[in-house]
């Protein structure tokens, strides 16, 4: 059997203050009632409170809106103080009006807002809220603008602002890795533009958030993505495009994290952010940027046709130039067969004339050298008749000599009576031999031999 | 009578017309030598009928070269 323990009072019982007592404790709701009091007491009229929404500020299903707002930068700090928030349905959609009116974003997470409204207790939760009933749109604008601001002249600053525009767009920018929300409109506009024409892109996509709260780490992914695509030489250029938006649609494309990755992007990075009036930081550090989606197509399909153009130019120019320069061949070679033609027909015609000479004095010079040769026979002829003569002439001279010696012949002489006496050698004597000596003496008719006495 | 050089049996076209000029020279020049008077002249007629004939036929082949050319 269970022995059931008296209660004692607690020897730690608090001493009652000033504050009404009963019993010389409160009741809970006694206690909570008197905090309400006192909290609205103090915070009887309305305040503006600038924060930091943590959560989702979506309404839930009864059109409330519930979140937290914290100071600036502590969203993930798990000390800081934070403020519940309230919204309630009737407000909500007013405040939502008034924003939308005033193009400054809608509440969203991360969003920095300077609101109106009172501090209250509800009890049941224990809980100190903050029920809004009024935004002020230009703070958030403000607190955007200025944020943009910073970022660019931070970018600035360090040279990142222009730096991916400094990689130069390629000649024909036919391979494009897409980011954007797959299927979208912005996506159907941007390949339809694309296969209206008839160059061969090749469009890869990497579907990404392009709002909300994970939008920033998937885009960033998608560039991340690109990098390990590039090892492989593809793509040409990345396009980041989306379609139009509320201005809380848009906040991620004022991301500093995002913008810095693309400034150091290495390949030229498009976009084409469907707002009406408005840069965001992305515009500014992008290649380039375009107003839609349709643009950017466009931009990139102006390029190409830009090389195209250029190509065709080349074509003519090429084609001319080579229709020039046959037909300038064409009639150096016609000139060339002419003057061959007469050259050669020149060179025959005095060929034939040499020839023709030579036909012409052979028998002249043949008859020339016979003609000489005659001569010279006629001459032979005439020494010959000559030599007769001076033959002839010396018989002639010869008789008569003989003649002459005729005359004195010494027969002639015997016959008068003459002898010639000869010695024995045979020699006529003229003087007296000595005696002795042998003598022939001939006579006319007959010799005498005799000697000498 | 000098050697001249041949193609194939007969001797070119320069060098026939060299030896007719040099057989003309030598019957011009005054050293007659009758013997030889026949066999030069002999000679020099036969060289000039060969480079007639020669000259004919390549007139012949050089007008229809130069005809193709112009069919183009």
């Amino acid at each position: 059997m269970l022995s059931l323990r008296p209660v004692t009072e607690p020897a730690t019982l608090p001493t009652p203050n000033a504050l009404p007592v009963g019993s010389g404790a409160f009741t809970v709701a006694e206690l909570t009632t008197t905090i309400a009091e006192v909290i609205s007491g103090d915070f009887f009229e309305e305040v503006w409170v600038v924060g930091e929404i943590v959560g989702n500020p979506s309404p839930q299903r009864s059109g409330h809106s519930f979140f937290d707002l914290r100071d600036h930068g502590t969203a993930s700090t798990k000390t800081a103080p934070k403020l519940p928030a309230k919204l309630w349905a009737n407000h909500r959609l007013r405040i939502e009006a008034e924003l939308a009116g005033a193009r400054a974003p809608a509440l969203t997470e991360g969003l920095q807002v300077l609101v109106r409204g009172k501090v209250s207790y509800y009890a049941p939760f224990a809980e100190v809220g903050f029920i809004i009933s009024a935004v002020d749109p230009n703070y958030t604008l403000g607190k955007l603008e200025g944020e943009r601001r910073r970022i660019i002249k931070a970018l600035t600053a360090e040279g990142l602002l222009r730096a991916n525009a400094a990689h130069p767009l390629p000649l024909v920018p036919l391979d494009v890795l897409l980011v954007t929300s797959e299927g979208s409109a912005a996506y159907n506009d941007f390949i339809s533009e694309l296969r209206r024409t008839p160059y061969a892109f090749a469009v890869q996509t990497v579907d990404t958030r392009v709002q909300g709260r994970d939008a920033e780490r998937t885009l960033i992914a998608a560039l991340d993505y690109s990098d390990e695509l590039a090892d492989a030489g593809w793509p040409h250029v990345v396009a980041i495009v989306r379609g139009g938006g509320s201005s809380s649609d848009l906040l991620v494309f004022d991301s500093e994290r995002f913008a810095r990755r693309v400034a150091s992007h290495e390949l030229p990075v498009v976009c084409g952010i469907g707002h009406e009036i408005d840069r965001s930081v992305l515009d500014e550090v992008a290649h380039t940027s375009l107003i839609t989606p349709t643009a950017t197509a466009q931009f990139l399909i102006q390029q190409v046709a830009l090389f195209d153009a250029q190509l065709d130019e080349c074509l003519h120019a090429l084609a001319s130039q080579a229709e020039q320069a046959t037909s300038n061949s064409r009639a150096r070679l016609l000139a060339g067969a002419n003057k061959l033609s007469r050259s050669v027909t020149d060179e025959l015609a005095r060929e034939r004339g040499h020839l023709v000479r030579a036909e012409l004095k052979l028998p002249h010079a043949a008859s020339a050298a016979l003609g000489s040769a005659t001569q010279q026979a006629n001459r032979a002829v005439l020494r010959v008749r000559f030599a007769n003569e001076v033959v002839s002439r010396a018989q002639r001279r010869l008789d008569t000599n003989t003649k002459l010696i005729r005359a004195h012949a010494p027969d002639r002489v015997l016959a008068r009576g003459f002898s010639i006496t000869r010695d024995a050698q045979g020699k006529p004597v003229r003087q007296p031999p000595p005696s002795g000596s042998r003598l022939v003496t001939t006579l006319a008719e007959g010799s005498i031999a005799s000697t000498v006495d | 009578m000098s050697e001249l050089p041949l193609e194939g049996d007969q001797p070119s076209y320069a060098d026939a017309m060299k030896r007719i000029e040099a057989i003309l020279a030598q019957i011009e020049s005054d050293d007659v030598n009758v013997d030889k008077l026949l066999e030069h002249v002999t000679e020099a007629a036969g060289l000039i009928k060969l480079c007639k004939s020669k000259l004919t036929e390549t007139e012949t082949q050089v007008r229809n070269v130069l005809e193709t050319l112009e069919e183009d």
